[in-house]
């Protein structure tokens, strides 16, 4: 899945189920949006359905990190190269 | 020389009696259940849970017991929630504690740095409370606990959370931050509001001596519930419920210890 694919799914995904308003790619996530540790494991659960398979718990351990949807996209890249 | 009125006397008194209780008795009376818990029980986090419950059910007790003038009103319903999430107004230390010995399971969330305590840390973990934070060494943590989390309210376990994160020290409910709700919504479970008042007239924020010599009422209301299928509006409309109804039960909560309720903390109504 390219990124441009998986930038506007993660885009449709923080402005429908997280309540986010013209979100930018390097907005804070917590800061500008208000996206707490809660949202991110929620995000991860719908992030594995966009990828199509289960994340570790070390993958998901590394997300709780992210700060921006830019960093989301990152991740996302980085775990689709580990898994190819 | 200065000479202490007998009301400081009786306040050091009750505070000397209720810090011994934390420490002697914990020592005594808990540290030993907690221990065969830990090592031999097959559901750990249910037996923390317990016995968090009924030490803090003894030291209302004991409150009650030696400090008279303190009259509590704890609304019954608050003993029968089951499988919810529960957010409440915090104005003192002695908050969380009336909701572990009024609620039948709770875990709540703590901050991060207190599981990193020898023992008190070790007790929060195994009863299966969250940390505040999910950087570093708590992701790990939080994670587990949001995995079992399903299966933890589905059982009848509570989740209770102070929204606004820390003490109001003026009685106004500050900001509410929206991450109980989320987890309501997430794990389709409805969301109690209760409503505490006048415990920092007892233990005042800042204050180490308990104000037992000053009457008091204090109570625990349920001021509002809000069912499962009411819970998909926006955050922002949720909020603004969850506020109002904090503030109305603050604005209806009588301070009248000219006639105080005959209910004590531990009626056989309010406990299980």
């Amino acid at each position: 899945m390219t990124r441009d694919v998986l930038q506007e799914q993660i885009l449709t995904i923080l402005v429908q189920d997280f309540e986010f308003q013209q979100p930018g790619l390097d907005d804070n996530l917590r800061d500008d949006h208000g996206f707490d540790s809660i949202d991110a494991i929620e995000l991860l659960g719908k992030i594995e359905r966009i990828l199509g398979f289960s994340l570790t718990r070390e993958e998901k351990e590394k997300a709780m990190e992210i700060r921006t949807i830019n960093d989301i996209l990152d991740y996302l890249e980085r775990i689709q190269q580990g898994r190819a | 020389m200065q000479r202490w009125s007998p009301d400081t006397v009786f306040d050091l008194t009750v505070t000397l009696a209720c810090w011994c209780y934390f420490t002697l008795g914990f020592l005594l009376l808990f540290a030993p259940r907690y221990l065969l818990s830990g090592l031999f029980s097959s559901n750990k986090e249910a037996a923390f849970q317990r016995y968090n419950r009924r030490f803090y059910q003894v030291f209302f007790h004991l409150l009650q017991t030696i400090a008279p003038q303190q009259q509590w009103k704890i609304d019954s319903r608050i003993a029968t929630l089951r499988g919810s999430v529960i957010v409440c107004n915090h104005r003192s230390y002695l908050d969380p504690l009336l909701l572990i010995a009024h609620l039948d399971r709770a875990i709540t969330v703590v901050k991060s740095v207190f599981f990193t305590l020898p023992i008190f840390g070790r007790v929060i973990r195994t009863a299966g409370y969250l940390p505040s934070t999910s950087s570093g060494p708590f992701a790990h943590l939080l994670l587990s606990r949001m995995e079992t989390m399903p299966a933890y309210l589905a059982a009848g376990g509570n989740l209770f959370v102070f929204p606004e994160g820390t003490r109001s020290r003026d009685g106004r409910i500050k900001p509410l931050h929206p991450g109980a709700l989320k987890i309501a919504r997430q794990f389709h479970v409805p969301l109690h509001v209760l409503v505490v008042t006048n415990t920092e007239r007892l233990f005042t924020p800042g204050v180490f001596r308990f104000a037992a010599s000053r009457k008091n009422v204090i109570q625990l209301q349920l001021v509002e519930t809000i069912p499962v299928e009411e819970m998909q509006s926006s955050l922002a409309d949720l909020g603004k419920r969850i506020r109002q109804a904090m503030e109305d039960g603050v604005a209806h909560s009588v301070l009248d210890v000219a006639t105080p309720s005959p209910t004590p903390p531990f009626s056989s109504k309010s406990i299980r």
